[in-house]
C-alpha cells in the first residue's frame, strides 16, 4: 500500500482544466521531484493533496483511506503538511512563535507536552538556520529566511508527507546545498517528500523520481536522467524543436 | 494572505502588562469605598456593562472576526432574561443563565451562517443577523409587546441578609454583578491569550489558511471564540433588562449597540486586553460628564469629533499609543 495516492484527478477551474486525470504515488522515505512548465498544475496538484483544493473528478488516499473531502487541519494531522510557494508565516508573531503553533496543533498529541514544544521548536530553527533570530517578528526576515522558516513550520507538525513548492528560490548557492542536504536527511528519516522545483540540476543529485506535469497531463515520470532526456519533457521547456 | 484591518499589537510597557488586572480590579472597587452619589454610580454602572459588551466584541476580534452586530446578542440576552423572569416567573438569575445560554446559541448560528465568510462579509452578515432580529422583536407582539416594549421588568432579586431591602444597597449590589461580570470576563480573556488558543486567534487573524495547514481546526476555533463572545454580550443585555426594568426592541437591539463596542475597543487599543475597558470609560464618560455639559443639544457632535480625533492622531488606540510611548524609553518601570 502506498503512503499516498493521487486517483484520476481532474480539476476544472471553469472551462479550464488545471489538472487532467492525474495519477501519483507517493512511498515514504522517497524524495518526488515534480517539475514543468509555468501553468502545467504543479501547485494546483499540491492543493489537492495539502487540502487546498479539492478535485473535481478522482480521489486522494493516505495510507489507504479515501480523505479526498477531509479539510486541511485534518489532513495536516493525519501527517500531510507543506510549505507555500508564496511564504505565508504570521508576520506580527516571533519565529518561535511560528513553529511553536504547528507543534501545538499540528503534531501528534504526544509531543505536545509544554517543554518539548518549546524543545522541539527551537530545534527545528536551529536545524535550519534561524535560532539566532529566534525571537525577532517572522515580518522582519529577508525572503531566503522566509522560506526556511516555510519549511521548519512545516516540519513542526511531525509530517509523514511534506510537500514542498519552490523553496530553492531566493536561497545562495551554500544554502541550497545544505537544503538539500537537509532535505535528503529527512527522507532518511523515513518522510516522504514532493518537491515542486524549477532548479533542475538540483533536482538531479536529490530527488528519487521525477514527475513531469504538461498542461495538467504526466508526460513522463522515472529516474531522474531518464524523465529529463524524455523528448516530451524537452519539447514542453524549451518548446518545438526547430525543423 | 489577507490581514485583517485591524493591526493587532501586544500590550506593550511592562507596567501596562504587570498592573493590567489589578489595576481594573482597583478602580472597579472605587465606586463601591467611594460612597458615590446615585447619579455617578449609575454611571459607573452603565460603564461596566459597555466595558463588558465591549470586551466580549474583543474576543473575536482577536481572531480577525469584526462583527457589526453584537447587539444581536445583547438583546437576544435582554429579551431572553426579561422574558423568563416576567412571564415565566423565573428567578432573574436563572434569568441570566438563560440569557447567556440564548445568545450563545445565536452566537453559535452566526458561525454556522457567517463565520466562513471573508472579513468584510462576515461584518455585514452580523450586521444583518441584528438588524433581523430587531424587526422580529418589533414585529412579533405576542411575544415582545413590539415598539411598545417591555416594562415593569423585575431587578435582580438581592437576598436581604445583606442589606438589600435599601434601593442605595441594591444599586451598589447591581453595580457590582455588572463589574464582577467584568472582571470574570477579563480574566478568561486574559487566560485564553496566554494558552495554545489565544496563539491559535492570532495565528488565524493573521494568515488563516496558513494556520489551517499547521492541523488549527480554524472553523471550530472561530466558532468558539464567538459562541464565547455571544454568551457574555448576552449576560450584558440580560443585566441590562433587570437593571433598568425596561427594554423594547430599538433600546437592545438597535445599531448603537453593535457599533459602540466596536467604536471604544478600537479607541482603547485593538489587540489590548484593557483596550475596550478604557476605551468604553473614556467615551462614555466623557459623553455623559462633559460633553452633554458643554453642549447639551449638540453633544453627539463633540463625541464623534472626539473619536476621529483620537483615531486620526493614535490610530492603535489609546493603549497602543501608551504602549509605543514606553516602549521608546519613557518606561515607568
Amino acid at each position: 500500500m502506498a503512503l499516498c495516492e493521487v486517483l484520476g484527478a481532474v480539476k476544472r477551474f471553469g472551462g479550464v482544466a488545471a489538472l487532467d486525470g492525474v495519477n501519483l504515488r507517493l512511498e515514504s522515505a522517497a524524495i518526488t521531484a515534480l517539475i514543468g512548465p509555468n501553468g502545467s498544475g504543479k501547485t494546483t496538484l499540491l492543493n489537492l493533496l495539502g487540502g487546498q483544493l479539492r478535485p473535481s473528478v478522482g480521489s486522494v488516499r493516505w495510507r489507504g483511506e479515501d480523505i479526498t473531502r477531509w479539510p486541511v487541519y485534518r489532513r495536516c494531522r493525519a501527517g500531510i503538511t507543506r510549505t507555500f510557494q508564496v511564504a505565508q508565516p504570521f508576520l506580527d508573531l516571533s519565529l518561535l512563535e511560528n513553529v511553536r503553533l504547528g507543534v501545538l496543533f499540528g503534531a501528534p498529541a504526544a509531543s505536545r507536552a509544554r517543554h518539548e514544544v518549546a524543545v522541539r521548536a527551537r530545534q527545528l530553527l536551529e536545524d535550519l538556520g534561524l535560532s539566532a533570530r529566534a525571537n525577532t517578528h517572522a515580518g522582519d526576515l529577508s525572503l531566503g529566511d522566509l522560506k526556511r522558516l516555510e519549511l521548519a513550520m512545516a516540519l513542526s507538525t511531525r509530517p509523514s508527507l511534506l510537500l514542498v513548492d519552490e523553496i530553492l528560490a531566493a536561497q545562495s548557492p551554500s544554502s541550497i546545498e545544505s537544503l538539500l542536504a537537509y532535505l535528503r536527511a529527512l527522507r532518511t528519516q523515513g518522510l516522504a517528500i514532493l518537491l515542486v522545483e524549477h532548479r533542475l540540476q538540483a533536482l538531479m543529485r536529490t530527488a528519487d523520481r521525477v514527475v513531469a506535469l504538461h498542461q495538467g497531463h504526466i508526460i513522463a515520470e522515472g529516474v531522474p536522467e531518464a524523465v529529463l532526456r524524455t523528448p516530451a519533457v524537452v519539447e514542453a521547456y524549451l518548446g518545438e524543436p526547430p525543423p | 494572505m489577507s490581514l485583517s484591518p485591524i493591526p493587532c499589537l501586544p500590550v506593550t510597557g511592562p507596567l501596562l502588562r504587570r498592573l493590567g488586572g489589578v489595576g481594573l480590579a482597583l478602580v472597579g472597587l472605587a465606586p463601591v469605598v467611594l460612597g458615590l452619589p446615585d447619579h455617578l454610580l449609575y454611571l459607573a454602572t452603565m460603564t461596566a456593562l459597555l466595558a463588558l459588551l465591549a470586551q466580549s466584541w474583543n474576543l473575536p476580534a482577536q481572531a480577525g472576526l469584526i462583527s457589526f452586530g453584537h447587539a444581536a446578542f445583547f438583546g437576544v440576552g435582554a429579551y431572553a432574561s426579561a422574558l423568563l423572569s416576567q412571564r415565566g416567573h423565573v428567578s432573574p438569575w436563572l434569568g441570566l443563565l438563560a440569557a447567556a445560554v440564548a445568545a450563545a446559541i445565536t452566537g453559535w448560528l452566526a458561525a454556522r451562517i457567517a463565520g466562513d465568510l471573508p472579513g468584510p462579509a462576515f461584518s455585514l452578515a452580523t450586521l444583518a443577523l441584528a438588524e433581523a432580529l430587531r424587526v422580529i422583536a418589533l414585529h412579533w407582539i405576542g411575544l415582545t409587546e413590539g415598539a411598545s416594549g417591555l416594562v415593569g421588568i423585575p431587578g435582580l432579586p438581592w437576598p436581604a441578609i445583606i442589606g438589600a431591602e435599601s434601593p442605595r444597597t441594591a444599586r451598589i449590589l447591581d453595580y457590582c454583578a455588572a463589574a464582577f461580570l467584568l472582571g470574570v470576563l477579563y480574566a478568561i480573556a486574559t487566560w485564553i491569550r496566554r494558552r495554545p488558543y489565544g496563539l491559535a486567534l492570532e495565528a488565524i487573524r493573521q494568515a488563516e489558511g496558513r494556520a489551517g495547514a499547521l492541523g488549527v481546526n480554524t472553523r471550530r476555533v472561530k466558532a468558539s471564540v464567538l459562541i464565547l463572545s455571544a454568551a457574555f454580550s448576552g449576560l450584558a443585555g440580560g443585566l441590562y433588562a433587570h437593571l433598568f426594568h425596561w427594554l423594547d426592541p430599538t433600546s437592545v437591539f438597535g445599531i448603537h449597540l453593535s457599533v459602540m463596542p466596536l467604536i471604544m475597543a478600537m479607541f482603547g487599543g485593538t489587540g489590548t486586553l484593557l483596550g475596550p475597558v478604557v476605551g468604553a470609560a473614556v467615551l462614555y464618560l466623557a459623553n455623559e460628564l462633559v460633553f452633554q455639559g458643554l453642549a447639551p443639544g449638540a453633544h453627539l457632535w463633540l463625541y464623534g469629533a472626539a473619536i476621529v480625533l483620537v483615531m486620526v492622531a493614535l490610530p492603535r488606540g489609546i493603549l497602543g499609543w501608551l504602549g509605543g510611548w514606553m516602549e521608546r524609553g519613557h518606561g515607568l518601570v
